[in-house]
């Protein structure tokens, strides 16, 4: 059977115009990406993230939630738990409480919310000195740390387990090199590195490794582009903003889910030797730099509502 | 005699690779390094791969920070040319040429081509470029160029030794990623545009007035936009109370 990652396959990845091919050969070929518009009206945002947890549980009975730290991870479980399922739960700490202002008081609120969560214990340190990293890189085609020791855990656990995604917008100038001409909207962002590469686990390992909450279907991501705070950010009416992050508490208040105000952590921050040293290495094993894909914000809200396939191609 | 100088298309990548594969059939083969394009043997598909680049089809992002050009003297084309545009800074490079061994003749149709370019690209505000080639062929080079110092400022940045990487990023890309078999400059052009002389030479600071009447500019412009935002609050702001009276009567 084949892995569910989105409602009816409304995302896809693939190369050089064929849905078949997930894996990238050469530098030349071409990176596409479509999103299928909606089918249905969608409701509330909360409801849409609430309708998506029951999805995904139907589709994996035992999904596990691979709890960050932040904030995304945390709305998906009130989502969850708002559906009346109770998930599995598991995160990485890393030794020395190197990732313990992160994942700590997630920890505290689990426990708190009477529910248990799997510890997986990682040495990132000897996962990069040993260059077991890189073998990961080659194996999925994963360019970053983050996304190395994410799929090396995920090949341990071996079970139906979701990293929760974020509906990413981030303001990117486009220019017309003919003409000069430029505009900086905001863009809807997705990676061939962060997204791509859970799409080529599952289908190396054949692991029900998902990365799509938010994103789940075209109606909950719908749902999130018409927040009134997304509406009035892509619409440049919060001002001196280019990129979503420092609004997202504002954004997941609309949900009515009750969660603490924290800082922003990458829960790396200790690593960032590391993250480097892997950045700058991961060439030799990997000839092709990552891939972005972009589509303006305004455009797919319009073509979501439309029913209509936004798609991105990119050489 | 009138030369144009004309946007290829995806549709003209047949003719781009033929071209390419009669002209380095003439070619001495130790002349280039290996550019590594793809993982094919065969010259044609290595071609196709390469030259598809240049010649993206419009619905691709950043489809023309690439392309390709044809110089056309009435219906024929005398030479292609590939240039790369980069986001650093508004500037292009040339990437690659292809043309026919003409001895001598090519100087003026080499000189029609970069005027060409030069106004091409200043229309669309890229006012620097960059040539690369080898440090062998500077006496040529710099001749062919000649007539391009009227407009521009010129001068090589450095020289990349044979078989050295430059620790520079721009630099070694501009070098086409690979490690060349002989020394290469690496040539920059700057429009010149005015008040860029030294003092001795006449040059003159920005005069008070003139600084600020462009800052009123901006400040204005900004007023506009804060001015727009806070209008489009307040009709929110009436939209609200409206809204909750006819749900009011509704109700």
């Amino acid at each position: 059977m084949s892995i569910i990652n989105t409602e009816n396959s409304y995302i896809k990845y693939y190369y050089n115009n064929d849905p078949s091919k997930i894996w990238r050969e050469e530098g030349t070929d071409t990176s596409h990406m479509s999103v299928g518009g909606c089918t249905r009206k969608p409701m509330s945002f909360r409801n849409e993230c609430v309708r998506s947890a029951r999805a995904l549980t139907s589709n994996y009975k035992d999904l596990t939630i691979f709890m960050s730290g932040g904030l995304d991870s945390e709305i998906a479980l009130h989502s969850f738990m708002a559906a009346g399922l109770t998930p599995k739960l598991a995160t990485v700490r890393f030794p020395n409480g190197a990732n313990a202002h992160d994942i700590n008081p997630m920890l505290e609120m689990v426990r708190e919310m009477g529910l248990s969560c799997h510890i997986i214990e990682f040495d990132p340190e000897e996962f990069v000195q040993s260059e077991e990293c890189y073998e990961v890189a080659i194996r999925y085609q994963a360019y970053s740390l983050y996304q190395q020791i994410l799929l090396r855990v995920a090949e341990d656990y071996s079970a139906p387990m979701i990293t929760i995604d974020e509906v990413e917008l981030e303001k990117a100038p486009v220019i017309n090199w003919d003409t000069g001409k430029y505009t900086i909207p905001w863009m809807f962002l997705k990676k061939e590195d962060q997204d791509g590469v859970w799409r080529r686990f599952n289908d190396k390992t054949g692991i029900p490794a998902l990365n799509n909450f938010y994103t789940y279907s075209p109606e909950s991501m719908l749902a999130f582009l018409q927040l009134p705070t997304v509406d009035d950010l892509i619409n440049d009416r919060i001002f001196g903003k280019l990129g979503w992050t420092s609004s997202k508490m504002k954004i997941y208040a609309h949900t009515g889910f009750k969660f603490r105000p924290r800082p922003k952590f990458t829960g790396v921050e200790n690593y960032m030797h590391l993250w480097n040293q892997v950045g700058y290495n991961v060439k030799k094993h990997l000839p092709h730099s990552p891939r972005g894909f972009i589509i303006p914000a305004i455009e797919l809200r319009d073509n979501l509502i439309a029913g209509k396939e936004s798609s991105c191609h990119i050489l | 005699m009138s030369y144009t100088l004309k946007p290829l298309e995806f549709s003209d990548l047949d003719f781009t690779v033929e071209t390419a594969l009669k002209i380095y059939d003439n070619s001495d083969p130790d002349k280039y390094p290996e550019f590594k394009i793809t993982n094919d043997v065969d010259r044609a598909t290595r071609f196709q791969k390469f030259f598809k680049m240049f010649l993206i089809p419009s619905n691709f992002n950043n489809h023309n920070i690439r392309k390709a050009f044809g110089l056309f003297k009435d219906d024929e084309c005398i030479c292609l040319v590939g240039v790369r545009r980069w986001g650093h800074l508004p500037s292009w490079s040339i990437s690659w040429l292809l043309s026919p061994s003409i001895g001598a003749r090519f100087i003026p149709i080499f000189r029609i081509l970069v005027q060409e370019l030069c106004k091409f690209h200043e229309a669309a505000g890229m006012n620097e470029f960059y040539v690369t080639y080898p440090s062998t062929r500077e006496a040529a080079y710099s001749k062919i160029m000649l007539p391009i110092r009227e407009r521009y400022f010129t001068f090589i940045e450095c020289v990349v030794p044979k078989n050295e990487r430059h620790p520079y990023g721009l630099i070694h890309e501009l070098m086409g990623g690979v490690l060349h078999p002989h020394e290469m400059s690496f040539r920059r052009y700057i429009l010149r545009r005015e008040n860029t002389e030294a003092p001795s030479a006449g040059g003159k600071h920005v005069s008070m007035a003139a600084a600020e009447s462009d800052l009123n500019a901006r400040l204005e412009k900004f007023q506009e936009r804060q001015d727009k935002i806070e209008e489009y609050k307040k009709n929110k702001a009436k939209e609200k109370p409206e809204n909750e009276n006819a749900n009011n009567e509704a109700t």
